[in-house]
């Protein structure tokens, strides 16, 4: 069956020609409208404005949103560009959407596509990040918010009906400077945001791992510059930046929080320029490196390495408006540094990446992605060589009724991606797996398998849209998962920890994992008078009987059903009423369950949520303050079994833009 | 009452519009209020602290559609026992609601209120802190009798509900005067 893979792309790019059209499907868009409505103040609240993939989290930061159907959604594979820039901020080995350098209030628009592309193929789909470009002259635009969750003692503090304090959230604040001429600009920037740790579901757990004069909490500092030229025919960006986060992040990678030092400094640049008639030069690159230490009063974590990343890469694409090529050519590089157990470990992943687009007719356009991977890292597999390939087509014409299709197949070489299991395999461990390394007398099991496989996704999706009257469409789609060679991690209770304050540790990694997922999902948006826009999106799907028990048990924590309601009014002119109603379905979580209950199953039940905003703009479009009131049924809102539990919250802040244009 | 300080009142009162039942544009002019407050309710947190009279002080201007205010609203509460520390309520507010004016010297109004209260104690909370924020939802009813153009009375109830571990329920009573003015030209450009 090996062959099979090979055989379709062969054969796709026997069947389909070439195509430049933009085929888009697949893809969610939330504009700046839908986000200052929204009093948005972290992207993983922007992220949320997609409807599907809410996700989970085990702090009420880290958020692990899956809009792309991952084959596990406690590891979601989907990849983030930041104005064209390919972003991978966060780790070890994963992604952590608030430190990317973007702050909500200046956010222009996020698509995010739950299919394989465009562009470089991710099995988790693309997240997508325009930001607002500054204003000719001096320009500074900002956020500052805050909130604080129902639930404090207040005055019975003093007095036998006391209770534990739920602090406040933030703030959470970002500013963005720039200087602007004509076609270059020149930005800095800043982030920062405080999380505490005061739910009793984190603070039992973290307090056996923090020491310091304040509550446990998080703090994040994020300062990025970045030098643009975007003349229409050309478009140029460079990014620097640099953030770090202490003390207490929680590390998926171990199952637990850590209390560590995580710096990180990233590099990024992408761009395109017009070479001639049809002809355009493009190119992209990332490249951070994160120091992951020790907290500096607390020598005893077991962190102290750091991990490098480069991604580049740079292409031709040339064509019409009927066919287009274009052929890029780029590399990975990974490299761990960890200290006696690891020492510079490097692997270096070349690929090349062909994308042909037809448009045989005005309103039918295919694209066709393919993708050759070669690596000589592994001993045991020398010269290997993986390809992958896509293939989508769009009936229709964006604005009209659409028919769309795709499938794929992406193979991915754990050395080239974002996977720890690749590096526990060459003798890195996170603390968990090294305290029983070191520890001769810890229970057997904590084990790395000897062989990696190359992680397997095959995807088909389809989407019908209806577009009814001008602001009127519905949507049907369908999609379905094919998941091979996967590594999950599996996770027990730590035995040290066996009473209240409970820390989790990955028992195993099982690697082989396979398994299938169809669903489908409905989207609906219409306006309900001039004033007011509504969307509903339905989602649903269902792993396929047969699949791995490793994957069905990972996938179980994935809500079967999904609904979200947005509705947005503008009762007056700059003034906006926003609502989002969720509903997500019961969920089971028998990869913790061990860590969770000695009864060993672990369920989250169904569950409703109501958010609210009410926003106003003041001197014109300068300042918008607005105040979300979160969770407003005020039940526990809990989406992971050892992760907090949200209750009522009153979010408060400003976005405010000002402009000044030097005259002569 | 000394000269510099009528002079004050007396500009502030020119400022004043013509006619308080008259139309005026969206954010056109401002109600000031300044008045006492009572606690009227009793529940459990009143088996510790016993409220005494605070103040209550409120801004308000027509908005496109109703009217918009924010205010605050300040009562001390003195323990009953020497185990419990005292304690200031602040209530700071934005209000929302519709108004009525029947007359051009009555008008009704009922607002929803989005609040935090701050909770300042004698003792700290934590190391360093004495203070404390609380989420509070509640409504208003108010009444405003202007006896003058532009001065008048009014008398307000609110039930409020403070989202601490045990709810604290609240319904005060408050009572002062209300002056109205014209909006300054830069601050109505900033509302609008």
């Amino acid at each position: 069956m090996k062959t099979v893979p090979l055989a379709a792309v062969l054969l796709a790019f026997l069947l389909a020609p070439p195509a430049t059209a933009q085929v888009q499907p697949f893809q969610v868009v939330i504009d700046s409208t839908t986000i200052a409505r929204s009093g948005a103040v972290r992207l993983s609240d922007v992220l949320h404005l997609a409807g599907a993939g809410f996700g989970f989290s085990l702090d009420g930061f880290r958020w692990a949103v899956d809009p792309g159907f991952s084959a596990t959604p406690l590891f979601p594979s989907w990849r983030v560009r930041v104005d064209g820039i390919p972003l991978s901020l966060g780790g070890p080995f994963d992604q952590h959407p608030e430190l990317l350098p973007v702050t909500p209030g200046l956010i222009r628009e996020v698509r995010i596509t739950t299919g394989p592309g465009p562009g470089a193929l991710s099995p988790g789909g693309w997240i997508d990040i325009e930001t607002v470009p500054p204003p000719e002259g001096l320009s500074t635009a900002g956020l500052v918010a805050a909130g604080n969750e129902v639930g404090d003692p207040g005055p019975y503090r003093y007095t036998p009906e006391s209770a534990p304090n739920a602090d406040r959230i933030g703030p959470v604040f970002g500013i963005r400077s720039a200087v602007r001429a004509d076609a270059w600009w020149f930005e800095g920037g800043y982030r920062g945001d405080e999380i505490h740790m005061t739910d009793p579901a984190l603070e039992s757990r973290v307090r056996l791992l923090y020491r310091g004069f304040y509550r446990p909490r998080l703090l994040l500092a994020a300062p990025f510059m970045a030098l643009n030229f975007d003349n229409g025919a050309s478009r140029h960006r460079l990014l620097v930046g640099f953030n770090a986060l202490r003390d207490l992040r929680f590390v998926p990678a171990t199952g637990a929080e850590v209390p560590s030092l995580s710096r990180q400094w990233f590099f990024g640049a992408a761009g395109r320029t017009r070479l001639g008639a049809g002809t355009t030069l493009e190119y992209s690159t990332d490249a951070r490196q994160q120091d992951l230490l020790p907290r500096t009063d607390d020598q005893s974590s077991a962190f102290d390495q750091i991990l490098s990343r480069w991604d580049g890469e740079a292409g031709l694409t040339t064509g019409s408006e009927r066919a287009s090529l274009a052929v890029f050519a780029g590399a990975r590089v990974r490299r761990l540094d960890a200290g006696p157990l690891l020492t510079d470990e490097r692997t270096i992943v070349p690929f090349i990446r062909v994308a042909l687009g037809w448009r045989p007719l005005t309103d039918w356009t295919h694209r066709w992605t393919a993708e050759a991977f070669a690596s000589d890292e592994d001993p045991a597999r020398p010269r290997r060589v993986r390809f992958s390939g896509s293939w989508a087509q769009r009936l229709g014409r964006p604005g009209r009724s659409t028919f769309d299709a795709a499938v794929s197949w992406i193979v991915e070489m754990p050395e080239a991606g974002e996977s720890p299991w690749y590096w526990m395999l060459h003798g890195w461990r996170p603390p968990s797996f090294r305290k029983s390394i070191e520890d001769p007398a810890s229970p057997a099991g904590n084990s790395v398998a000897p062989f990696l496989m190359d992680a397997r996704t095959g995807s088909a999706d389809l989407e019908w849209t209806l577009r009814l009257r001008e602001r009127t469409t519905i949507s049907l789609g369908a999609f379905g998962r094919l998941f091979q060679g996967y590594n999950l991690p599996w996770w027990s209770l730590d035995p040290a920890t066996a009473d209240a304050p409970r820390v989790v540790s990955i028992e195993e990694v099982r690697t082989g994992v396979g398994g299938k997922l169809y669903g489908g999902r409905l989207r609906f948006s219409a306006p309900l008078g001039s004033r007011s826009t509504q969307r509903l999106d339905l989602t649903w799907h269902r792993p396929v009987f047969g699949s791995d028990v490793t994957f069905w048990q990972h996938a179980s924590a994935r809500p079967a059903f999904e609904a979200a309601w947005l509705f947005s009014i503008e009762p007056a002119p700059r003034t906006s009423v926003q609502m989002m109603a969720r509903y997500r379905s019961r969920t089971s979580w028998p990869a913790v369950r061990d860590a969770v209950s000695a009864s060993g199953f672990a369920t989250l039940p169904s569950r409703a949520d109501l958010n609210l905003t009410i926003s106003k703009s003041f001197w014109g479009p300068r300042a918008r303050v607005f105040a979300t009131l979160d969770h407003m049924f005020d039940r526990a809102f809990r989406t992971h079994p050892l992760g907090q539990s949200d209750r009522l919250t009153l979010h408060v802040g400003i976005t405010a833009r000002f402009g000044f244009v030097p005259r002569g | 009452m000394r000269t510099p300080t009528v002079l004050v009142i007396a500009a502030f009162l020119a400022a004043a519009i013509p006619a308080s039942g008259r139309q005026v544009g969206a954010y056109g002019v401002l109600d000031w209020s300044v008045g006492g407050a009572e606690n009227m309710n009793r529940v459990g947190m009143h088996t510790w602290w016993w409220p005494s009279t605070g103040v209550s002080a409120r801004v308000s201007t027509n908005g496109r559609v109703g009217i918009v205010e924010v205010g605050g609203r300040w009562v001390p509460m003195s323990p009953r026992t020497t185990a419990q520390p005292a304690w200031d309520a602040l209530l700071l507010y934005a209000g929302w609601g519709p108004r009525w004016v029947p007359t051009n010297r009555l008008r009704l109004t009922g607002t929803a209120r989005l609040g935090l209260l701050r909770m300042m104690f004698d003792e700290e909370t934590f190391a360093g802190v004495k203070t404390e924020n609380e989420l509070s939802i509640g409504f208003a009813a108010r009444v405003e009798w202007f006896a003058l153009r532009n001065v008048g009375v009014f008398a307000e109830a609110t039930a409020e509900r403070t989202f601490t571990s045990m709810p604290i329920d609240w319904i005060h009573g408050s009572a002062g005067l209300v002056l109205r003015t014209r909006t300054p030209v830069w601050l109505r450009r900033v509302l609008e």
